[in-house]
């Protein structure tokens, strides 16, 4: 009993713990509060602890990990979070088909893109609707291939490469503005 | 080899945006990657458009704020474990 819990430690703290800082970077994003954040990734790694049985040792601990987080914070956070703005994402996701779903070009090589803060570029990002927010962070943050984020998930890949063009070019719109403020004009083709 | 005209495929461009965010994604096989690579060069416009979502990736990666676990939290995360029952003393 003591041994399988010595090798229980050593799958926590070798394959498990490494995964902290992402899994926090994901919560932080997730629900914009680091506070929150921190409570998510604690549940996450309980929940992981309670289910170690579960986890095959050298498998992917990182999806499995991004999995239990996305999870708990669809179960509970979501639930708890106060979102006085929120938007129904059926809706959302309703408006966005309807629009021109061709690549949106930014120049992000632009100096008025290089210059921006990372806050302005977070905040952008966090400003997107959760779903969509969600495969950004875990493509382009996390570099999750499109089986592992179906499989975090639990949407096909079709929908998965679907979802990603259309929150890339959201948030290519959203920067769009911001770089507008501050004197970027759109290169014409 | 086709013609290269800025701001339209090449006429022999075979390449879609689809694959031009797949290649950026790592979803093609290194084959496919590969094909796709030598066809880009041939078509300005693709070839822009993938050196312009490279960038938009690899802009995406450096701006955005990333979070780190503080000691403290690690330490009170392996004293809860500890107490958690099933896998007896959580040693660090």
């Amino acid at each position: 009993m003591q041994e399988n819990g010595n090798k229980a430690d050593d799958v926590f703290n070798e394959e498990f713990l490494p995964h902290g800082d992402a899994l926090l970077t994901f919560a932080y994003h997730l629900t914009y509060d680091e506070a929150q954040a921190e409570d998510l990734v604690q549940e996450t790694f309980m929940k992981a602890w309670r289910f170690i049985d579960s986890y095959q040792r050298g498998t992917n601990a990182k999806a499995w990990l991004f999995k239990i987080l996305k999870n708990a914070f669809i179960n509970d956070y979501r639930k708890k979070a106060k979102r006085p703005h929120s938007v129904d994402y059926e809706d959302f996701l309703a408006y966005h088909d309807s629009e021109d779903s061709s690549y949106k070009d930014l120049d992000t090589n632009n100096e008025v893109f290089q210059g921006m803060m990372g806050d302005e570029v977070t905040k952008a990002l966090n400003d997107l609707p959760v779903n969509f927010k969600t495969v950004i962070l875990l493509c382009d943050i996390e570099g999750f291939t499109y089986e592992e984020m179906s499989a975090i998930i639990g949407i096909r890949i079709g929908t998965i490469r679907s979802r990603l063009h259309r929150a890339r070019n959201m948030l290519k719109d959203a920067l769009q503005g911001y770089a507008a403020n501050l004197g970027y004009t759109e290169k014409e083709h | 080899m086709g013609i290269r005209i800025p701001g339209r495929h090449n006429t022999n461009c075979r390449c879609t945006d689809e694959r031009v965010e797949m290649a950026l994604d790592g979803a093609l096989s290194r084959k496919e990657q590969e094909r796709f690579l030598q066809e880009v060069k041939l078509c300005a416009y693709c070839s822009e458009k993938y050196e312009r979502e490279k960038s938009f990736k690899q802009f995406l990666c450096n701006k955005v704020s990333r979070k780190a676990l503080s000691p403290s939290f690690i330490n009170s995360l392996k004293e809860k474990i500890g107490k958690q029952p099933g896998h007896g003393r959580f040693i660090n």
